[in-house]
């Protein structure tokens, strides 16, 4: 073959062209840390990548209404807790004022201090979490109960989402826990004729309250029960959750990130090349046959 | 005739060639670095001998041609693969401009972010849905994406304009080298007449056929006068010897943000099969098509959002509320429509029941219409025409009215949901509570703050399945990734028709190229032809002296 001046410089030109461009893919490689910069840069990673970010970026979502929802029950645990300590020392009351050994007086004492803890009782029912009363139903700008511990909510409960196609329901109805809408005990009535019974020195009535407030503990009691199965439920789900994002975000790194010791070792192969290449194109051209004839 | 002055004659020739060979060496030299030169060679014969007594004497040397070193078959071939690797060097070059907008993966421009931030945003309200915060941040995050929305759209469709003034510019390109080529040929033809071979007017034709065929890919056919034809577009003429027949740019009837190539009439566009106006050419083509797909997710997005945001009650009380902007209906009229009525107006009657694909209004007859589903090319809907009166058909209601007269049987008007969403995308909404969390109330609606089923089902438009079977997340990331897939294609078969051009360059350089240490050689052996050929002289010189001293 012939080999004219014109081929061995555009040869040159080529390769070394060639050979920086290599040297430019692995130097931003190196400088953003990623193989993936672009999408032609390798589609099918690409497609895996924003999926998997996409789905990150889900999953995040599902562990701030995970944490929202934990806050809300956790509020309403406490509360309802409280409520249990009120009914608990209504009980002592009512075993106390039982025994004939007390006297009218000191019943219509006690009645005051029953009323103080219906009135506690109420304020508990009306415990609001971020300005909302927490068991008012969708009515969450309503207090929950009035001053004669009347339900004035609704019985939606609140749902969350945990997932793509799950939703938790949430929400603790006030009516079921505290006025046995469903089929429970009106706890505020029972104390209301508790009170009554104190102030009538009735102690037959009085005696009944121990059976009822009895009910009323465990309605709460069970209400504070239902709680931890959700708290525990969402707490398994975020669990699950803050691993499986672990694991996409190895994923994802996996995808998109560059392998530092291969791209390093790469570069140094392309840029002795590149000085092999301007070596060897120094010496060819340096040879002049009018050196010579 | 073998005298003395014979003698002298042979090595006058043999000087006079020698002067001419070296000529030639020297042009190639000179022109070692110039571009599409072409090496030449003086062909040095013998001259025709005479009969003097038995015996037939030479007499001398004569430069017969001069020649130039040429491959016509590696020039086509270097023609059509340089067509090849400029159409795939502009494709990916507007390609990667295309592919910088949909910079999801650095977290730049693009859409992917923006999906998840609004719907995730719509979680948010359903953690609390009474809470102005969460409504307001749900609106900011909604205005991003329609923003998003709105940019994708705009760059397109800048782009495309771009490429349609690129198609412009190149044509003029086209027919400037054209005139330049049918010049050349009428000069060509005017020395080669003569049976001289015009190398160096050649040499300057054959790098604008080269320029050519970097802008469109030719065909070229060279007559017994040595002029050259061209066609393009498989076999429409450019040149024919010294007439070129200039390119037309004409903007499209039925779709006027494209500029077409036309030639006598004759659409080009897709007749040309390389070059860098057919890179052009595809890359608009994909464009558009991505464009279209970014139209039908804005309005698979404007739909179901709407529709299942209407559903439902704001704390405001208020209900039926479009979320975003129902794009305006797009509708066009053929451009061989006869008639005179026009569309004068559309509306959405119903968006649940739009379907997101496109139709056109056919009319049989001036009184009778038909609605075909371009889509699925099926008629959906039929009846007598009224001027004025709306046409309604699948939720949309489109009005005719007659302008300059009734509808010509034959007429079409194109109408397209879809066409303008990504462009006109926007909020509707304004008023943070009047944003339908809710879907129920007690008494008046907006009186359950807390409800927050209505913001759930909007948060679950995400994962459902509601554009071509998949969701929309799925549908843009599907997207990005066959934008990847193109401009990628596109790189590689540049990339290897680089290559092709590389070995074809040279191998036609290892032909037609000059090579200083030949050439170098050359001039020494010519060199030394001519001191042997003056040598003869004075020997002969010397001869007539020793002749003339005899006595």
């Amino acid at each position: 073959m012939r080999i004219t001046q014109h081929i061995t410089y555009n040869t040159y030109i080529n390769d070394l062209m060639r050979k920086q461009e290599s040297i430019y893919d692995l130097h931003r490689q190196l400088s953003t840390g990623k193989r993936v910069n672009t999408p032609s840069d390798d589609p099918v990673k690409t497609d895996d990548i924003l999926s998997t970010k996409s789905l990150i970026s889900d999953m995040g979502q599902y562990e701030r209404n995970i944490d929202d929802g934990l806050s809300y029950l956790s509020i309403v645990e406490q509360s309802l807790d409280s409520a249990k300590d009120v009914i608990t020392t209504l009980q002592e009351h009512a075993v106390t004022q039982a025994s004939g050994t007390n006297d009218a007086q000191t019943r219509a004492n006690t009645a005051v201090v029953v009323n103080n803890l219906f009135k506690q009782l109420v304020s508990l029912s009306n415990t609001a979490y971020d300005n909302k009363y927490v068991f008012a139903g969708y009515k969450v700008e309503t207090e929950a109960f009035d001053s004669t511990g009347a339900f004035q909510g609704d019985s939606s409960k609140r749902g969350i989402r945990t997932g793509a196609n799950t939703t938790v329901e949430i929400g603790v109805n006030g009516g079921e826990v505290f006025s046995g809408s469903s089929g429970g005990v009106d706890i505020f009535q029972i104390i209301a004729d508790f009170e009554t019974a104190l102030n009538a020195n009735d102690t037959t009535g009085i005696a009944s309250a121990i059976d009822t407030l009895d009910e009323a503990f465990n309605q709460i009691s069970n209400a504070v029960s239902d709680i931890g199965g959700k708290v525990s439920r969402l707490t398994q789900t975020k669990d699950s959750i803050t691993h499986s994002m672990l694991e996409l975000k190895t994923t994802v790194s996996g995808l998109e990130d560059a392998d530092l010791t291969s791209v390093i070792s790469d570069l140094k192969l392309s840029q002795i090349a590149l000085e092999a290449a301007m070596q060897s194109a120094g010496k060819v051209f340096s040879v002049n046959i009018f050196d010579y004839v | 005739m073998s005298s003395l002055n014979s003698a002298l004659d042979i090595a006058k020739t043999a000087l006079l060639s020698s002067q001419k060979a070296i000529n030639v060496t020297s042009h190639n030299i000179a022109n070692a670095n110039t571009e599409g030169y072409t090496r030449q060679r003086a062909s040095l014969e013998a001259m025709p001998p005479v009969m003097h007594g038995n015996f037939y004497f030479g007499t001398g040397v004569t430069v017969s041609a001069i020649e130039r070193i040429y491959d016509n078959f590696q020039a086509a071939q270097l023609r059509s693969s340089q067509s090849s690797f400029s159409r795939y060097e502009s494709k990916e070059a507007l390609l990667k401009t295309l592919e910088a907008s949909f910079d999801d993966l650095n977290e730049g421009s693009g859409l992917s972010a923006p999906l998840d931030a609004f719907f995730n945003a719509f979680q948010d309200l359903a953690n609390n849905p009474s809470s102005y915060a969460e409504r307001s941040a749900l609106l900011s995050n909604a205005a991003v994406l329609t923003d998003s929305f709105n940019n994708i759209d705009s760059t397109i469709n800048q782009n495309i304009t771009n490429i349609n003034k690129e198609v412009r510019s190149q044509v003029d390109e086209i027919n400037s080298l054209a005139s330049q080529i049918a010049e050349l040929n009428d000069q060509i033809g005017t020395v080669e007449v003569a049976g001289i071979s015009a190398n160096d007017l050649r040499d300057k034709r054959d790098l604008l056929l080269e320029s050519l065929s970097e802008i469109i890919d030719i065909s070229t056919m060279e007559n017994d006068t040595g002029q050259v034809d061209v066609y393009v577009g498989g076999g429409v003429t450019l040149v024919a010897g010294v007439r070129a027949t200039p390119l037309e740019v004409e903007i499209d009837a039925e779709n006027p943000s494209l500029s077409n190539v036309i030639s006598g009439g004759v659409e080009l566009n897709n007749r040309i099969t390389g070059g860098s106006i057919k890179g052009v050419l595809d890359a608009r083509e994909y464009f558009q098509e991505v464009g279209d797909k970014i139209n039908l997710l804005a309005a698979t997005l404007v739909k179901e959002v709407n529709v299942q945001h209407s559903a439902g009650y704001g704390l405001d009380g208020s209900t039926g509320v479009d979320f975003f902007t129902v794009p305006e209906i797009y509708t066009k009229p053929y451009g061989t429509n006869g008639g005179g009525a026009v569309v004068s107006s559309t509306a959405v009657s119903d968006l649940s029941l739009v379907t997101l694909d496109d139709y056109e209004i056919r009319f049989t007859d001036a009184a009778n219409y038909i609605v075909v589903n371009t889509d699925s090319s099926s008629v959906i809907a039929n009846g007598g025409y009224t001027s004025g009166n709306a046409i309604t058909f699948e939720g949309l209601s489109v009005t005719i009215t007659d302008i300059s007269g009734a509808p010509a049987a034959g007429d079409k008007f194109t109408v397209s949901f879809t066409k303008n969403a990504a462009q006109s995308m926007g909020l509707d909404i304004t008023d943070p509570n009047s944003i339908a969390a809710a879907s129920s109330y007690d008494v008046t609606p907006g009186d359950l703050p807390g409800d927050n089923t209505n913001a759930l089902a909007l948060a679950a438009v995400k994962n459902a399945e509601v554009i071509e079977g998949t969701t929309i997340s799925d549908y843009y990331t599907s997207l990005v990734s066959d934008i990847g897939v193109v401009t990628a294609e596109a790189g590689s078969n540049r990339d290897s028709q680089d290559k092709v051009v590389e070995q074809l360059l040279l191998a036609r350089d290892s032909v037609s190229g000059v090579s200083i240490e030949e050439e170098a050689i050359n001039l020494i052996k010519l060199q030394r032809a001519y001191q042997a050929a003056a040598k003869i002289i004075t020997t002969v010189d010397e001869m007539y002296i020793t002749l003339l001293n005899i006595r």
